[in-house]
């Protein structure tokens, strides 16, 4: 497995980052050597089951809406208008 | 007799908070000599990002006449403790020390703190870190490194970095941290202090700022295993705010006792002896074997040979998770918004690239790799195969021993700088621990030695799921025999 430039700008793509050339070359290097590595993985024959989750449905809490404590502190981290998050303009 | 500044801090967590329910120490003289130490230290040391010294001097007083009219009678009631701030603390910063999250103050109190605050324990600040936790040298943080109070050339670990270096240079008494595949136990283990990662599930993460989460577990970093034990009885327990907290888990706090080990039987992978494990290390954990003789434990060998997939299959589901995990920091509801961007899909991209450093961006990328279509089977679907083959080898192995007996890392501290520019060899150094998160199991780390250099070397004992009392009854009769 070889992570080149086209692999490398569909990664940025996927975590939405953008890097710049000496990061490029830099991230490309460890993540070639790093996918070398892990890639010892293909080694296992059976494929284990997909998505297993540590807790039972079942044990679930009642999907019940209750107050939230204070709403306002939640917006107090982010620019916001009329309670409202604020983001660039996406529509003309 | 009153005791001196001094004494105060050499205290175990314990110890102060009888001398606080004897009277022989008030809680604000307790705050205060670890805040003068804070004062003294930190700057060098680097081991806080927030310094909560009005908070908790009034919280001191507050928790004083608590405990004075009877209303606040926890066992740990009157100690300080500090918080990794990957830890929710409402009105206080929590950074994930990360340029990302520089001036977010959470809006809550993860599940731990409002537990810890009901006990009477008073927050002293919070601790500096890898940032998001992704880190084994601290050497990640936004905020700079930590140094370690053994040696300030070399790193504390990471990624609790703060914690470790904070509970072994006495500026707190015991710390909260988190652990996702060693972060608690290795820079324990750097700084010759003790550290617990819990079974998965038996504290609740609500408010643990999320990295892995089917691995993520808050621990403890304390002086010893009995202070561990006790915060471990406050902080574990059903939450129902985290689904995949246990409900059916109780601690059984009053069976931990050091005793005689005479029955028990440890187990060591004759692997944990063959995979780059320096002579100190090596020999530490042979002579760690005996002491364990000598308590009437019996000592085995046997084979795992899963332990080659430990760090593959940990990188590979950590790293999926973390780009799933981190998608949330955009720059809209919390954290750094770039001030370059003009369209929404600029403000995603510029904030995410302005605000998240290397080591966090470069297992964001191969996250998406490793989830992507095209390679999900060939990594992340034999990554999970990993996972439950190394489970159920640790199930297997559980049904001869009580516990498995290991390293916590292949060498002791590294000097600082060493290891940044080959992040390979860094995610090498955490075999012994993966292990452990995989598995879900306990583990604690415990002092046992130093090595040529001075620098001190742990050993790690790990039980079964939901083994705590067990596992720290046999750690803190260790402790006691090891008299370091």
């Amino acid at each position: 497995m070889t992570v080149d430039n086209g692999l490398l700008t569909q990664l940025e793509a996927l975590g939405k980052l953008s890097l710049d050339a000496e990061e490029r070359e830099r991230f490309a290097k460890d993540l070639n050597e790093i996918l070398d590595y892990v890639g010892m993985l293909s080694e296992l024959s059976s494929d284990g089951e997909d998505g297993v989750c540590p807790v039972s449905a079942d044990s679930l809490r009642a999907d019940e809406a209750a107050p939230t404590e204070n709403p306002e502190a939640l917006l107090e981290n982010a620019e916001t208008a009329d309670g409202c998050f604020r983001v660039p303009r996406t529509v003309e | 007799m009153r005791c001196g500044m001094n004494d105060i801090t050499k205290m175990t967590a314990l110890e102060l908070s009888a001398a606080i329910r004897q009277k022989k120490i008030s809680v604000t003289e307790a705050v205060n000599a670890y805040l003068d130490n804070i004062e003294k230290l930190n700057p060098e040391l680097n081991c806080y990002i927030t310094v909560c010294r009005d908070e908790a001097l009034s919280r001191a007083a507050e928790v004083q006449s608590g405990i004075d009219s009877g209303r606040i009678c926890g066992r740990l009631a009157g100690v300080p403790i500090a918080i990794k701030d990957n830890i929710c603390t409402k009105g206080i910063k929590t950074t994930c020390a990360s340029k990302m999250l520089e001036n977010f103050v959470a809006p809550y109190n993860a599940t731990v703190i409002d537990r810890i605050n009901a006990e009477g324990m008073i927050i002293l600040g919070k601790l500096n870190m890898d940032e998001f936790a992704m880190g084994s040298t601290g050497e990640t943080s936004y905020f700079g490194s930590v140094k370690n109070p053994v040696n300030p050339e070399r790193s504390a670990g990471g990624s609790s970095s703060g914690a470790a270096a904070a509970v072994a240079a006495e500026l707190a008494p015991i710390a909260l941290g988190s652990d996702t595949g060693g972060s608690v136990r290795q820079p324990a283990s750097y700084c010759g202090v003790t550290g617990l990662k819990p079974t998965y599930s038996a504290v609740s993460r609500y408010g643990l700022i999320a990295y892995a989460s089917s691995l993520d577990q808050i621990g403890i970093i304390g002086k010893n295993s009995a202070d561990c034990a006790a915060l471990f009885d406050v902080i574990s327990g059903a939450d129902e705010r985290d689904m995949t907290c246990s409900k059916e888990f109780a601690f059984d706090y009053n069976s931990v006792r050091a005793e005689n080990l005479s029955g028990k039987r440890i187990g060591i992978a004759n692997e944990f002896l063959n995979v780059g494990l320096s002579p100190a290390v090596k020999q530490n954990l042979l002579d760690s074997a005996k002491r364990f003789e000598t308590l009437g434990a019996s000592i085995d060998y046997f084979d795992l040979p899963e332990l080659k997939y430990a760090v593959p299959a940990y990188y590979v589901i950590a790293c999926a998770e973390a780009s799933s995990n981190l998608a949330r920091y955009d720059g809209v509801r919390f954290g750094h918004r770039s001030e370059a961007a003009k369209t929404l899909d600029e403000m995603f991209v510029f904030s995410r690239s302005e605000g998240l450093g290397d080591e966090v961006r470069r297992r964001i990328m191969l996250g998406s790799f490793v989830l992507s279509q095209g390679y999900y089977d060939a990594y992340y679907k034999k990554a999970v195969t990993a996972k439950q083959l190394i489970t159920k080898a640790f199930e297997k192995a559980f049904e001869r021993y009580d516990f498995i007996l290991s390293p916590v890392t292949p060498d002791t501290a590294p000097v600082l700088g060493e290891s940044l520019g080959n992040p390979l060899k860094m995610y090498l150094s955490d075999i012994y621990t993966v292990t452990a998160n995989l598995a879900g199991i306990p583990a604690v780390s415990l002092p046992c030695g130093y090595d040529g250099n001075g620098m001190p070397v742990g050993i790690q004992l790990m039980a079964k799921r939901f083994g705590e009392a067990e596992l720290l009854s046999a750690a803190t009769a260790f402790g006691k025999e090891a008299d370091l």
